[in-house]
């Protein structure tokens, strides 16, 4: 972490530096100096019954009354400026943002943000069910092997963090040449609280179990950037690391014995099932992850407003606990130009490649040294980053007059997949293409009276679905009844191969968009606006994906005064989607 | 588990400089198609001392903006300073006081507007503005920013995210739905996420996938052992940025979000006894016949908890560990 304080403390010697070579800034020595500022007093507060939680989703989950205080300055002299606002609500939230440019070289801008995010607590009420195996001669039931319970360790707990986003960005103008920039970012996010961390084990039961586990994690990011202009053609270079810490002790979960769940036998051949049982680990942990990126990128200006743009991104990112590793490289042209008058055109190509680390999982066998037993599960996870992929677009604009202007935009999206299965019947389909066309047609109908109307087609092959997510077939057993010759190791295992593929992607769909506004001087407007679309994916092979959204609202502007804000409206949104629901079969 | 890193050929690393010299190969042709824009600076006017301007524009005399006392070097040498910069050479205008001999930012067609604010801003992060849909949309740089006004944050005409939603209506209304992001609440501005001035793939947007969440979420970024191919395809495939109904901002509740890919749970059609009942390990829990469906297929997170990805593994062999309910 090294890289990130010299950043902060960069910014920080910067801004010292600048206030004692600006005096006039603080002590009002320059006639022309000028500070004004605004000072508000009020209170803040709510009183709600029932769940709270959802509707309190970023308030501290109190009914007090808070504060709510304000300040605003806002001072100047001839060669240095600052902004100030700051609002201060409780000991959780607090806003502040401020800026300093300071003489003519450099611009430092502070923003702290900090709020409550309540966190959700489910009380596991959901869970209760023993298995019913038959029905004795009373007709009452008989139960079985199979249980699910659950317990909450922590009922009266009430989960949430308090969320603190610092950023400091430091503009340097450096006054040799022209345009020449040097920038400096620092950001610390950090998430400090508590949340509900749920373990399941599934050993002589399925259990499921909810404990209190602390949040301490932090995420720093450092910037170092510089860029020029050298006559038309303006040359930019970043550096970017992020790294994110979790500093909180991993919550532990207890995994119960294996046996069986009525009479405590079989202990071995349970055991024989699972990677672990009759101990207590680590669950729901966050490993430590660091991300840097290399970034150039130039733009040229030509004669007649056009430009050109070009940009390289390198991107490593890294799992710091399990070592993995996944490298990014990306490459985008893209150009605009006005072409004639009243059209103007633009279009662009990136191409991006992930490569991620695979990952060898060296498992034990399956009922290792029971009765039939013995089946190796060892496997190499190949990760579903990995891929190649083009992004290209091309925008065509024409402005027939003021006020009215046509867009036709098309854009492509080719991913070709190195390991994601899109096709069940064929191993080789991995790439998925997706065109999208889309006309916009923009009219100033009266003079207050605008409107928009826009219409979308998207077709896309070979989306990303899931394979034989869906549907069991009968005659597709993945295991069949193993007889271990004595009765208590008899086993029965059971289960069908999936053969259906899930869909939440369309291959085709139609988007419609519309609005009107109509503007009663510069302090009131109302608007309506309707929203739909329409999209299918007919190309699974059990049932065919289908969504639909309509989305009609209007609303109502009044701005008696810059202080005074009145806005009012109501929207509708309706989404219909299905989905295959096959009933399954089981028993093991 | 022992790593096996893959050190596959970097062709696209190369591919990158490669480009970047077609781009230069290609300039001189693709210059001829342009269309010039302003005919202003063709006219016969030349600058003037900004002291003719405030003579009649006395409101501005006193403006407290930026723009009035910039350097050379600010400027990227390519403009004059002061009010002309912005306005083209004035003499003519104020000969004539015609408005149409002055180029007004405020009214000229955008492209020319927008023009006379990027050839200063061409070198800030603004500089890719004209190939952004706000620019083909013509929405020019003066409908959000008012170039007079004081230095106050970014001379915003009004702040966020009321400005932003003044036009993108439907976008207010999510806001307002149960789940959100903290916008409305003043705890998150429209452009932590979005770029107003740019939305052509630039050199922070290519690089990995999603890597707009994982700025704020990097608690989900991994690379995990165990992975869920969907939340490494789109973040938005599950989730609603905008705003839901459903908690988490999910498109949808469980459990038929994650039905619309994968099979209910094996146990959801298995009939349970009515009654009260004990586990070996001392659990009390009261069963019903229809119990198992509450327990399977209520909400599949409180096993699979791990949905963004895990490097511990689930407990059963025949799941391979890769259940991601550790």
């Amino acid at each position: 972490m090294r890289n990130h304080r010299g950043v902060r403390v960069l910014a920080v010697a910067a801004v010292a530096l600048l206030g004692m070579s600006h005096p006039g800034t603080a002590s009002g020595e320059d006639e022309s100096a000028s500070l004004e500022g605004t000072v508000s007093v009020g209170g803040y507060g709510a009183s709600l019954d029932g769940v709270t939680g959802r509707v309190r989703e970023y308030d501290v989950d109190r009914e007090d009354l808070d504060p709510d205080l304000k300040l605003e300055l806002f001072g100047w002299n001839d060669a240095n400026r600052f902004d100030l606002r700051t609002e201060f609500r409780n000991e959780t939230e607090l806003d502040l943002d401020a800026r300093l440019d300071a003489g003519k070289n450099v611009d430092v801008k502070f923003s702290h943000r900090s709020f409550y995010h309540s966190l959700d607590h489910d009380l596991l009420g959901n869970f209760g069910w023993r298995e019913r195996v038959g029905v004795d001669s009373l007709g009452g039931d008989v139960g079985g092997g199979k249980m699910l319970t659950s317990e909450d360790t922590d009922p009266l707990a009430v989960y949430g963090v308090r969320v603190t986003d610092t950023k400091e960005r430091l503009e340097m103008h450096v006054p040799v040449g022209t345009g020449t920039t040097f920038l400096a970012e620092y950001r610390n996010l950090s998430r400090e609280g508590t949340r509900q961390v749920l373990g399941v084990d599934h050993c002589a039961n399925c259990h499921v179990r909810g404990q209190t586990a602390v949040v301490d994690e932090r995420m720093q990011q450092a910037t170092l950037g510089l860029s020029t202009v050298l006559s038309e053609v303006k040359v930019g270079y970043r550096f970017s690391v992020r790294d994110f810490d979790n500093r909180a002790e991993a919550a532990r979960n207890r995994f119960m014995q294996a046996r069986h769940p009525v009479n405590g036998a079989s202990g071995a051949e349970f055991a024989s099932r699972l990677l672990y049982e009759n101990e207590t680990l680590e669950v729901s942990k966050t490993p430590n992850n660091l991300t840097r990126s290399h970034a150039v990128e130039v733009a040229v200006d030509l004669s007649g407003s056009q430009t050109v743009r070009g940009s390289y991104v390198r991107t490593d990112a890294e799992n710091q606990s399990a070592g993995i590793k996944m490298e990014t490289n990306a490459a985008t042209l893209a150009w605009q130009a006005r072409l004639a008058r009243a059209v103007r055109a633009s279009a662009s190509l990136t191409r991006r490649e992930l490569q991620n680390d695979s990952w060898e999982l060296d498992l034990p066998n399956w009922r290792e040294g029971r009765p039939g037993g013995g089946q190796d599960f060892d496997w190499t996870r190949l990760s579903a980053y990995d891929r190649e992929e083009y992004l290209g677009s091309a925008r065509l604009v024409w402005a027939s007059r003021p006020g009215r202007n046509l867009r036709l935009d098309y854009a492509l999206h080719s991913t070709d997949r190195d390991h994601v299965l899109l096709d069940p019947d064929d191993d080789s389909a991995t790439r998925t293409v997706q065109h999208t066309v889309r006309a916009t047609w923009s009219e100033r109908i009266a003079k207050a009276t605008r409107s928009r109307l826009s219409a979308e087609y998207e077709h896309t092959s070979l989306p990303f679905v899931s394979v034989r997510g869906i549907c069991e077939e009968a005659g597709s057993d993945v295991f069949m009844p193993i007889d271990g010759g004595q009765p208590s190791d008899w086993i029965y295992y059971f289960q069908r191969e999936r053969i259906g593929t899930g869909a939440s992607l369309p291959t085709k769909a139609v988007r419609l968009k519309g609005n009107l506004t109509h503007g009663f001087g510069a302090r009131a407007s109302v608007s309506a606006y309707a929203n739909a679309a329409f999209e299918k994916n007919d190309d699974l092979n059990l049932y065919d994906f289908e969504r639909t959204v309509i989305a009609p609202g209007f609303s109502a502007l009044l701005m008696p005064s810059d202080e005074f804000v009145f806005a009012t409206g109501v929207a509708h949104s309706r989404i219909k989607s299905n989905a295959k629901l096959c009933v399954t079969v089981m028993d093991g | 588990m022992p790593a096996t890193p893959r050190k596959r050929a970097r062709a696209c690393a190369r591919a990158g400089p490669r480009i970047l010299a077609a781009l230069l190969t290609l300039l001189p042709g693709v210059s001829a198609l342009a269309y010039e824009v302003d005919s202003f600076e063709a006219r016969a006017a030349a600058y003037v001392d900004d002291a003719a301007c405030l003579e009649c524009h006395e409101e501005y005399a006193a403006s407290t903006t930026v723009h009035r006392d910039l350097e050379e070097f600010e400027t990227a040498a390519v403009v004059t300073r002061g009010c002309q910069s912005c306005h083209g050479p004035g003499s003519l205008h104020v000969e004539s006081n015609d408005p149409d001999d002055i180029r007004n930012p405020a009214t000229a067609d955008p492209v020319v507007a927008n023009r006379a604010c990027l050839q200063c801003h061409r070198a800030d992060d603004v500089g890719a503005f004209e190939m952004s849909l706000h620019a083909a949309a013509d929405v020019s740089c003066v409908s959000c920013h008012d170039i007079h006004g004081p230095q106050r944050g970014a001379l915003l005409r009004s702040s966020q995210p009321d400005l932003c939603v003044s036009c993108h209506q439907d976008q207010r209304a999510s806001m307002y739905l149960p789940s959100h992001h903290p916008v409305r609440e003043g705890r998150m501005t429209c452009t932590d996420c979005h770029d107003p001035h740019g939305s052509t793939p630039s050199a922070a947007s290519a690089g990995r996938p999603n890597d707009l969440c994982l700025s704020c979420h990097a608690r989900h970024a991994g690379p995990f052992v165990f992975e869920h191919s969907p939340v490494i395809e789109d973040c938005t495939i599950c989730h609603a940025p905008h705003g839901s109904v459903a908690n988490s901002l999910l498109v949808q509740n469980e459990p038929f979000l994650c039905l619309q890919c994968h099979q209910a749970h094996f146990h959801a059609t298995i009939p349970g006894i009515d009654g009260e009942f004990t586990s070996l390990d001392g659990y009390s829990a009261v069963s019903t016949h229809d119990a198992s469906k509450r327990g399977f297929l209520t909400k599949c997170t409180q096993c699979h908890t791990e949905i963004h990805g895990s490097d511990l593994p689930s407990q059963s062999i025949s799941g391979q560990g890769a259940a991601l309910t550790r």
